[in-house]
């Protein structure tokens, strides 16, 4: 028996071809009105519990080992817990993304009974007036922050995630100390995406150049091993419907919750149908580094963790380089200076 | 009580899946990954504390042409890893169990 890196994982996984982590959208529905948030706010036709259960089913019989019930605000479904148990009953080390407001005492005792293998909570400041004004709902910051607070006392394992704006991101440091305070790991993030309801344009809300400078000027913690901007290998292939995928509220298939490119819909076609046969993710799985040519010789590679579902909200291409990221990456690199510099030679 | 008389079972904050010749656990608390080998899968899928482990030897020998001595080696070292990272644990002889009436 041997431990296994995460290398040796995905070598086995992509051999198999194996959907070993997948994202499940279970509403689309949530109770705050996040200004940043890529998805819209209820609308569709939802999958049933019986719907979910045969995807489940599925899965299982993939290979599938972890599976994030995310929505919307999962706890918003009223049968949250019997698809919280379901998955644990086929074998699924279940996570949860959620904003935690809506933690009631059945899903305590239900969390008790099964704890998840991760819950990852979303926060976006340091106080309620910070937080509050990007989710829109008064309250929601104390009943986050005692949620999360239970959750760590009963040894739950939470990582709080933070989507870092023009709003926020003066309260990055408070927030960090929050965190440590409550004993939480904080992954934050630059990244906002565009897609799903343009007519919000959330991209509005993405941090400013001349902020994202002044924190790099300031050479704070976070840009050290930072995941948006730390690709050491130079990747750009990543595991999008090679060994992931995402399923929304109304059963469409994704490769990634990030790259909406639809391969498929559990209402007309099995899971296993679309993952093994899919011709989106078969192109998917035929790309290699060198067709992103756009990013593929650039000289900030390894600043920067490509998404290609940015690329894609961006282009509908998937394959082009992202100007977001191209923006963040070279402002993190200080590449930025560099190109005023050279241009001021000029 | 002998290592081969002792009912082994899969702890249960292990998730795992065959993955054809392999098996990928996952340790729920830990977060850590592993990996066993075909062997090691037979093992693992007969861990369910209703068998000592002297008969899953026993049954996994007559699917090797191997000698014994040397399954027998394998099965100890892999059993001494699965303790040493809390992936199984002892059962309860379940013979032994208070019948319910």
């Amino acid at each position: 028996m041997k431990e296994a890196s995460l290398d040796h994982l995905s070598r086995i996984i992509q051999l198999k071809r194996v959907p070993f982590s997948v994202v499940f959208e279970i509403t689309d529905r949530c109770n705050l009105t996040c200004l940043h948030c890529y998805q819209e706010n209820g609308g569709k036709e939802v999958l049933s519990f019986h719907e979910i259960k045969l995807i489940l089913d599925d899965l299982e019989k993939l290979g599938t080992m972890k599976v994030t019930l995310t929505g919307g605000e999962p706890l918003l479904r009223e049968d949250f817990i019997e698809i919280f148990f379901y998955c644990s009953q086929k074998g699924f080390a279940t996570k949860l993304f959620t904003n935690a407001t809506l933690l009631n005492s059945e899903h305590k005792k239900a969390f008790l009974k099964k704890p998840p293998f991760a819950v990852e909570c979303s926060l976006y400041g340091a106080s309620a007036k910070t937080h509050e004004s990007i989710t829109g709902v008064a309250g929601s910051f104390e009943k986050t922050l005692a949620n999360i607070t239970w959750m760590v006392e009963k040894r739950i394992r939470v990582l709080v995630k933070s989507v870092m704006l023009c709003l926020n991101v003066h309260e990055m440091e408070a927030l960090y100390r929050l965190c440590h305070g409550l004993g939480v790991t904080l992954h934050p993030t630059f990244r906002v995406y565009p897609f799903c309801d343009p007519s919000r344009s959330p991209e509005r809300w993405r941090i400013k150049t001349e902020d994202l400078k002044a924190l790099r000027r300031k050479k704070t913690a976070l840009f050290k091993n930072h995941s948006d901007f730390d690709n050491k290998s130079g990747e750009l292939v990543c595991n999008a419907g090679r060994e992931a995928c995402c399923i929304n509220a109304e059963g469409k298939v994704y490769p990634c919750v990030a790259l909406r490119w639809e391969c498929g819909d559990v209402r007309k076609q099995s899971l296993s149908e679309i993952w093994l046969q899919s011709p989106v993710l078969q192109k998917i799985r035929s790309f290699h580094d060198k067709d992103f040519k756009g990013c593929f010789s650039c000289p900030w590679k390894k600043s920067c963790n490509f998404c290609p579902g940015m690329s894609f909200g961006e282009h509908g291409d998937m394959l082009l380089p992202s100007k977001e990221l191209c923006r963040l990456s070279a402002i993190s690199s200080g590449g930025d200076d560099l190109q005023e510099e050279s241009m001021g030679r000029d | 009580m002998e290592f081969w008389e002792v009912y082994f079972k899969r702890n249960k904050e292990v998730v795992w899946r065959i993955l054809g010749d392999d098996c990928i656990l996952l340790h729920l608390e830990s977060g850590i990954y592993y990996t066993l080998n075909e062997e090691g899968k037979m093992l693992w899928e007969a861990l369910d504390g209703k068998n000592k482990l002297a008969e899953i030897r026993a049954k996994i020998m007559e699917q090797y042409e191997v000698d014994a001595g040397t399954i027998q080696k394998d099965l100890i070292e892999i059993m001494e890893d699965l303790i040493k990272e809390d992936l199984v644990e002892h059962d309860k002889n379940p013979f032994l169990e208070p019948k319910m009436s």
